[in-house]
């Protein structure tokens, strides 16, 4: 049977094994994709409440004054889509400027901020 | 029925993510990044949301997913194939993951936190599996009615994110 706890498990799995990408991969490529897996497994938190959420959680009429499930869970998720989309272009220019001065990628060699 | 196609597709989202976190070569870890969304799209029509769904495809495997591989492309060296991907804290990460995942456990499988009020027990909206409704109509109007603010910032976020693109990437003259 499936219930709302089998949906939040599979988010934090997916949750899970994003954090451990981030935290060991060497390559900066690498952590930004496990990275956005880890927006994948909230979006997947946020559309399984909202199918599972009690009917007329909040009770909205559309212009033709019908009744309209409330889908606030996956307007989220659609803003989910959208900053990670941003954030993922952001990302990916600073790896590009970081690849022209140093020729690598590998977040070892990114030390000059050190002391 | 519907239980078995979420486990089908828990799994192939599963096994896509281990080889996102796992695999050497970062071209073959982003292809599996694509799995896996393209799989989180289907939880998406399986839970009811059609237009989430779509979205998803066109901009997240389509877009965001395309973009990566000319970076991937883009800095590729040919030794990478043969390299190391992780470093030498494999150990501990390994160990705080399983921390937080037993944690998120402990809080999901609670039954006085997801168990929401005035429902005897955890099943599917009416509408969702008996009556399927396109959801582009209510996702419009909850758009451009209750989250016309963040709707509009979400507008700006963008054109900084563009603008940021293209300065970060512009090649200075006198630059090689």
């Amino acid at each position: 049977m499936l219930t709302l706890h089998s949906f939040l498990i599979l988010g934090a799995v997916m949750f899970v094994i994003g954090i451990y990408g981030v935290l060991t991969r060497r390559n900066i490529l690498g952590i930004l994709i496990s990275l956005e897996l880890m927006f994948n497994a909230a979006m997947v938190n946020f559309v399984a409440f909202n199918a599972f959420s009690p009917e007329g959680l909040v009770r909205l009429t559309n212009f033709q004054g019908q009744y309209m499930p409330s889908l606030h869970g996956q307007v989220f998720a659609l803003f989910v889509i959208l900053v990670a989309a941003a954030e993922a272009v952001v990302g990916l220019a600073l790896v590009l400027a970081v690849y022209r001065n140093l020729k690598s990628v590998y977040v070892e060699k990114l030390n000059l901020l050190k002391w | 029925m519907a239980g078995w196609v979420f486990c089908l597709l828990s799994v192939m989202i599963i096994l896509a993510s281990f080889g996102v976190a796992l695999l050497r070569n970062v071209m073959h870890s982003a292809l599996l990044l694509g799995v896996a969304l393209t799989g989180v799209a289907g939880l998406f029509l399986l839970l009811g949301a059609d237009f989430l769904a779509a979205v998803q495809i066109i901009v997240y495997v389509s877009g965001v997913l395309i973009l990566m591989l000319f970076v991937v492309m883009l800095t590729h060296r040919l030794y990478d194939r043969t390299l190391a991907q992780t470093n030498e804290r494999k150990l501990l990460a390994a160990a705080l993951c399983l921390a937080i995942f037993a944690v998120l456990c402990m809080s999901i499988l609670r039954d006085d936190v997801t168990v929401l009020q005035g429902e005897e027990k955890q099943s599917f909206r009416e509408w969702v599996l008996v009556e399927p409704q396109t959801t582009v109509a209510t996702i419009g109007e909850v758009l451009l009615k209750t989250y016309v603010i963040p709707f509009e910032v979400a507008s700006v976020l963008l054109l900084a994110a563009m603008i940021g693109a293209i300065l970060f990437t512009k090649r200075e003259p006198g630059q090689d």
